[in-house]
């Protein structure tokens, strides 16, 4: 009896992955408005938001991907490739709309061919999606003859600079990725099945899932995904810049890592990867607010992706242990 | 569970106790802590009243187009009357830090700021990174600190248009730095008229060592990062280099002994592994022309060139751009030939006039350029530019 007390009592005070990584980020937000009261103005909060949301809808594409035991670094080249492409069309003479529509169908393309070619050749997905990288980087160079290229529009501009119910427009883009990957992820079948592949995907072809199939089309979203960051991305700069996307590789997966993404696939969650997101940002936003060179930035994420991944394993092996 | 939040919690301590230790050790040498931007925003109108009350100069007396020159006497002096800058806001992006060229920039307007009397707090500083997300994201801080004038420091023009474009609409005065933003008032190197200037010091050199024709290969660097504004530097020399020899040395020709060399020029490193392919492709080549855009490239020129078993000084003609500490050595070391100077070290000396100039006068107050004055430098005439320590 004592002893169903005392297992009880445990269960109610086990906090999840994600509350810790709240409670993480909460520190880290008091502690930068402790450093500097500016950090926390509505202004400051509101870049902060919108300076996420390239690296927030490019890690929402990653985590149910990750989640299945896929992986793709090319995005961020992706983004560089799409950006230029829209922009060498615009200059061309196509409509906005038009440019966009391509810009983010060759972004498709590019995601569909990247998990056709892992899944159907079993291919290592750092490997073949590190080629790809290479080659769209190669391709934006080519397109742009190593130059940025002008898109500066109205209709983009607008939705860079200005905002709704005091929001930025574009945060709005993610908030509608995070309801549409979270509704996804909890209630559909279709998110059962990923977090069942990331289990065991050889458990899940036995039980006949389609992994191949799921998985290729894992690959082509996030390809969307990446198509609608280069939007942003162009929107942003009011260019497309071959080289745009280049570094955008270590804080996306960073972000996913910190919020509890696994290489090994299998679990992970939308919130986690949006607290992931959050940390990253808040930490690159406190530390600059702070007139803190830019060396330190990266250590401080550095060290804050070290502590939180390390604190995960911690975990898992207690876990695993039990 | 127990043991894995002690570890966990015990790992945020560290961390904010190595935050609480670093952070205030690494920050730049000018800058503590930041106020909240609303509290810092001094309006122009309260500006001019308080510079005639601290300043002890008259500056209210001084028709707006004098503002700056004045201010610039005073720079060039090293004395600004009356501390003009103080209770000032200014804000500075610089292009990438880790170069010694951004550095001396940098430090040259932290000295100008503090010698006006500017305060610490009113000065922002940040790193744009060669990046231009980066950038961008530096440029919404620094909007929303307000500061009354932003010396903006980037890389690529075109995306300078757009942060011009919010700039005005935000109500926000911006200097650029070697590179335009839309048509803000530009500070630094006439980069189109440096690359001319170096063109015609190595046509001097060329013709020296006996000719074009003693002359195998041309390499002109040409690299995606630095955008179209960087690379006039290398324009004007190509454009002095086909205006003498014509065809023979245009990248733009085929068979011509000018070719495009594409090598990242961000780290010696980076541009050493790029010119030891380049150098690959042209293995008779001896007597080698390099027209540069720093002096990190030259160093990652000489370094391919040395592992390659190809360096050779007497038949090797350098011509770098935008001197740094770095190039002062390759100078002496007989590395590079000639280095064009722009003088960061006296960027704070046009900078904070401007930006005093705009403080107190407005806009009209700012010239619309302000150009440093380019010499070639070389073994010959270092030491009368940069006494050896």
């Amino acid at each position: 009896m004592n002893k169903q007390v005392i297992v009880k009592e445990k269960k109610k005070f086990k906090l999840s992955d994600t509350i810790i990584l709240f409670i993480a980020l909460i520190v880290i937000v008091i502690f930068f408005t402790l450093m500097n009261r500016a950090f926390f103005s509505y202004a400051n909060i509101s870049t902060m938001l919108k300076n996420m949301v390239i690296t927030g809808i490019l890690a929402l594409g990653l985590t149910p991907l990750m989640i299945a035991r896929g992986l793709d670094i090319s995005f961020g080249s992706s983004v560089s490739f799409t950006g230029v492409l829209m922009a060498v069309l615009y200059n061309k003479g196509w409509s906005l709309s038009l440019c966009l529509v391509v810009g983010v169908a060759a972004a498709v393309i590019i995601g569909f061919i990247n998990g056709l070619l892992i899944e159907n050749f079993d291919l290592i997905p750092i490997i073949l999606t590190l080629g790809t990288m290479s080659i769209l980087s190669a391709l934006a160079l080519v397109l742009s003859k190593a130059f940025s290229v002008s898109m500066l529009t109205d209709q983009l501009y607008y939705f860079a600079t200005k905002s709704f119910l005091k929001i930025p427009i574009s945060v709005f883009v993610l908030i509608f990725f995070i309801i549409l990957f979270w509704f996804i992820l909890t209630f559909t079948k279709t998110g059962r099945v990923i977090y069942i592949i990331g289990a065991n995907p050889k458990v899940a072809l036995l039980s006949g899932v389609k992994v191949k199939k799921v998985r290729i089309l894992l690959y082509t979203f996030l390809g969307f995904i990446a198509g609608i960051a280069s939007i942003i991305m162009v929107a942003l700069t009011g260019v497309g810049n071959p080289l745009a996307g280049a570094k955008m590789a270590l804080p996306v997966l960073s972000a996913v890592v910190l919020g509890g993404i696994s290489l090994a696939g299998g679990a992970g969650s939308v919130w986690g990867t949006i607290i992931g997101v959050l940390i990253v940002s808040v930490i690159f936003n406190g530390v600059s607010v702070m007139n803190v060179e830019s060396y330190f930035i990266q250590m401080v994420q550095g060290l804050a992706l070290i502590l939180i991944v390390s604190m995960y394993e911690v975990r898992n092996k207690r876990a695993s242990r039990r | 569970m127990k043991r894995t939040k002690v570890i966990f919690s015990l790992g945020i301590v560290a961390l904010i106790v190595l935050a609480f230790v670093l952070l205030p050790s690494c920050k730049t040498k000018s800058t503590t802590e930041t106020t909240a931007a609303e509290t810092t925003v001094a309006e122009t109108t309260s500006a001019e009243t308080t510079s005639a009350e601290t300043t002890g100069v008259d500056l209210t007396s001084i028709p707006k187009e004098k503002l700056y020159e004045t201010f610039r006497e005073m720079a060039k002096a090293g004395k600004y009357e009356g501390e003009p800058a103080k209770g000032h806001t200014l804000a500075f992006a610089n292009i990438i830090k880790a170069f010694p060229f951004c550095t001396s920039v940098e430090n040259s307007i932290i000295e100008h700021w503090k010698l006006a009397g500017g305060l610490d707090s009113d000065l922002t500083i940040l790193d744009n990174a060669a990046d231009p997300q980066i950038a961008i994201q530096n440029k919404d801080i620094i909007f929303n600190k307000k500061p009354e004038v932003f010396l903006q420091f980037q890389f690529d023009a075109k995306i300078n248009d757009q942060i011009a474009k919010e700039a005005k609409e935000k109500g926000v005065f911006i200097i650029a730095i070697d590179v335009p933003v839309g048509d803000f008032p530009f500070m630094g190197v006439n980069n189109y008229g440096t690359a001319v200037l170096t063109g015609q010091w190595a046509i001097e050199q060329i013709e020296k060592m006996g000719g074009i024709d003693k002359v195998d290969l041309i390499l002109y660097q040409n690299v995606p990062q630095v955008g179209e504004t960087v690379f006039l530097r290398i324009k004007g020399s190509v454009d002095e280099m086909v205006k003498k020899y014509g065809d023979i040395v245009d990248p733009e020709k085929t068979g011509s002994k000018g070719v495009w060399a594409v090598a990242d020029s961000s780290s010696t490193e980076k541009a050493k592994k790029d010119f030891q392919d380049i150098l690959a492709k042209y293995p008779q080549a001896k007597s080698i022309v390099l027209f540069c855009l720093n002096d990190q490239s030259a160093a990652g020129y000489q370094a391919a060139a040395d592992i390659s078993g190809r360096w050779d000084p007497d038949n090797t003609l350098i011509c770098s751009q935008g001197l740094d500490e770095l190039g002062m050595q390759l100078i002496r070391d007989n590395i590079v030939d000639g280095d064009s100077s722009y003088f960061p070290e006296k960027y704070g000396e046009y900078l904070i006039p401007g930006s005093l100039a705009y403080m107190y006068g407005g806009e009209k107050a700012v010239p619309k350029e302000m150009y440093v004055e380019n010499v070639i430098i070389t073994k010959d005439n270092i030491d009368q530019y940069y006494p050896q320590k």
